[in-house]
């Protein structure tokens, strides 16, 4: 057996870096298989050391539970389809895709799993080709100045960039690669980092123009409420206006969806005495802690799982879930918008 | 960050045979669009020194196995010094001179009883050449140097010549770069920086072409003709400057068709190429002239061959007659005739 603690590192290691090439294809290429539940008398009979290998196998697996096909994730995987297909042979104005809405509303999630989609498309597309670099994925840094985001392509890249290099080298080699290596989906995340008022941020727009012409890629645009940063506004962004495709990201409305979600994250639960249906007898309760926000609601019941195994009652309550909120608030970068709107 | 941590190359280059690792990091950058020299700084320790190449980061950057790299690469190995070698060379060399001066004594000795040369030369089972030799003297003459074309930065000298010219503040690091980036040349930081450094210092002096074709030893053919000419009969001069008409043609067409030549533009070769011809058009009836039987008409056959040669041509002609020093006024002066009517033994 695979000592899972040595193997939960590393896979750690492996998601923290998403905008590396060897992290994201590690990420594409990766599946979360879910460990089988043991009998009650077996798990009650477990010794101290075969009790934690088993928790911690648990654990590492609530801690990357697979992504939750939502409306919005459908909807976003449908439209990028459509609009890498409609780019194949476009000379220019390549059509693009802006993912926007406030923070917790799974568009990282949706723009990654998106990719995920894509490069496993483009491998069963081409068999045996194992350079191709069908996704490139960065994420804008704040503050970002032209330099600084070409970096972050070439970082994807993996080529190496010193103080020495200057900007323009830097482009033609990401810009050389990236048509070598075939680069059909471009996702940039974070893009409410940029500020189109500012100059830098004004220039960083028309870095990003320019690797949208000279790349024969779809360009994937997510970053939080980008309509009201101004990416629309002024000449430029008017151009971006024209080009993109927005698809807003928002809350779930209590609704069927909502219920039908949770029934998909509760059965991708591994708890030993976990009574089913729990979890959307308490959907009510769930949508007025969460504000409808997928992504708090995936830390609020991968948190309480979590919690419940390392507790040892190995069910979600009610109770399980009001501590959680209680002891993660004030760590929990997601939820944070969420507790404010609560009050 | 770690060396090992680097992250590999996108784009992945596999080692050929037989390539050194400069110009395997030269392909590696190319394939992934990086300024060679940007490279190749990067590979060094500490970065973006002028050093040599890292295997370890090499072998990160390529994502391949450092021994594997070795193998392909014998380069990359660290340097074994064999320590004394020179003192060792030195040593064989006054060895030799040693055995050479007892030889010559022993000749010189075996001469004094009345040996004739041909019978020291079978007794000591060497030329007679040598016997003359240890006969005239007691000291051997010196071997003969052998005459070489430096190796480092062969074709490159022009290169950096020019830049100097152009900019002589410009700094070794510069150069290095641009041979790197712009002639995709390979040369190591030291040996830019050391001829640098000797063109600064000896700039007043006259500068040494060195990678000229080796110039043609006029003097010793020139001395050679011309013995011909006051010793023997105008017959032999006309043969001997036809035979060497023909030596510096084929040597002319060797220079002008080598690969060698730093100026490998399109009309530069095709330039090169129309010369190269011309020199064959007008020599290539000059080895039948030379066969034993025909020789007897060669006056009339250069004659012929010069009238109807073109002005060029006859430039050409007439200046390497003047190089190897013939007396071509027979031939020359016949110049305001008209090359048009064929000359008279024209079949």
């Amino acid at each position: 057996m695979v000592n899972p603690s040595r193997h939960a590192v590393e896979t750690a290691d492996g998601h923290r870096h998403l905008s590396t090439l060897q992290g994201w294809r590690r990420f594409t290429s990766e599946s979360v298989t879910a460990p089988d539940l043991l009998p009650r008398q077996r798990f009650s009979s477990l010794d101290d050391a075969g009790r934690a290998d088993y928790n911690e196998l648990r654990l590492d697996y609530h801690t990357r539970l697979a992504a939750v096909a939502t409306s919005t994730l459908r909807h976003v995987i449908t439209t990028g389809r459509r609009l890498t297909l409609l780019n194949r042979h476009a000379v220019s104005a390549r059509r693009g895709l802006i993912l926007s809405g406030p923070a917790g509303t799974g568009k990282t999630t949706a723009i990654t799993q998106f990719g995920k989609t894509h490069q496993v498309i483009d491998a069963a597309r081409h068999p045996g080709l194992t350079d191709r670099i069908p996704v490139l994925y960065v994420t804008v840094p704040p503050a970002a100045t032209p330099r600084m985001v070409a970096a972050e392509f070439a970082r994807f890249l993996g080529l190496p960039v010193t103080s020495r290099a200057n900007i323009t080298d830097i482009i033609e080699a990401v810009c050389g690669v990236a048509v070598d290596a075939r680069v059909s989906v471009v996702a940039v995340d974070e893009i409410h980092n940029l500020a189109l008022s500012t100059r830098n941020g004004a220039d960083v727009s028309d870095t990003l123009k320019y690797f949208s012409e000279r790349l024969p890629a779809t360009f994937l645009y997510a970053g939080i409420d980008v309509e009201r940063a101004g990416l629309f506004s002024d000449v430029r962004g008017s151009q971006i206006a024209g080009r993109f495709t927005m698809i807003p990201t928002g809350s779930f409305p209590r609704t069927g969806e909502w219920t039908s979600l949770i029934a998909t994250i509760e059965n991708t639960l591994r708890l030993q005495h976990h009574r089913p249906e729990t979890l959307v007898g308490l959907a009510d309760y769930l949508h007025h802690r969460t504000a409808g926000m997928i992504g708090s609601l995936s830390h609020l019941i991968r948190g309480a799982a979590l919690d419940a195994i390392l507790t040892g009652t190995e069910k979600i309550t009610k109770k399980l879930l009001d501590a959680v909120d209680l002891d993660h608030a004030a760590q929990t970068h997601a939820r944070r918008p969420n507790t404010t709107r609560q009050t | 960050m770690t060396d090992d941590r680097l992250p590999p190359l996108p784009r992945r280059v596999r080692p050929s045979a037989g390539e050194t690792a400069e110009r395997y990091v030269h392909r590696l950058a190319d394939a992934n669009h990086l300024r060679p020299s940007y490279l190749r700084q990067f590979l060094t320790t500490p970065p973006n020194s002028l050093g040599s190449i890292r295997l370890d980061k090499l072998a990160a950057i390529t994502g391949r196995d450092p021994t594997a790299l070795v193998r392909a690469l014998p380069d990359l190995a660290p340097r074994t010094h064999t320590p004394g070698r020179t003192r060792e060379a030195k040593a064989r060399k006054t060895l030799n001179e040693q055995r050479k001066r007892d030889l010559f004594a022993v000749i010189r000795h075996d001469a004094r009883l009345g040996m004739s040369i041909r019978a020291l030369a079978t007794k000591h089972h060497v030329h007679r050449r040598t016997v003359g030799q240890a006969l005239r003297s007691e000291i051997p003459p010196p071997r003969k140097k052998i005459e070489r074309q430096p190796t480092v930065l062969y074709g490159l000298r022009e290169h950096i010549d020019a830049m100097l010219e152009a900019d002589p503040r410009i700094t070794a690091a510069t150069i290095w770069q641009r041979l790197h980036d712009e002639h995709d040349a390979t040369p190591s930081y030291p040996a830019v920086r050391t001829y640098i450094t000797t063109r600064r210092t000896t700039r007043s002096q006259t500068p040494k072409v060195v990678d000229e074709s080796p110039p043609i030893p006029v003097a010793s053919l020139s001395a050679e003709v011309q013995r011909m000419q006051t010793s023997e009969s105008p017959q032999a001069a006309m043969e001997g400057a036809t035979a060497h008409l023909m030596r510096l043609a084929f040597i002319e067409i060797r220079f002008l068709t080598s690969s060698t030549h730093d100026d490998q533009t399109v009309e530069a070769v095709a330039n090169r190429r129309k010369q190269a011809n011309a020199i064959a058009d007008i020599c290539h009836n000059l080895p039948g002239l030379l066969d034993p039987t025909r020789r007897a008409n060669l006056a009339e056959e250069l004659r012929h061959t010069w009238r109807t040669a073109t002005a060029r041509n006859r430039r050409w002609l007439q200046s390497r007659w003047d190089q190897i020093g013939y007396d071509h006024r027979w031939l020359t002066d016949l110049a305001p005739e008209p090359p048009s009517p064929p000359a008279p033994n024209e079949p």
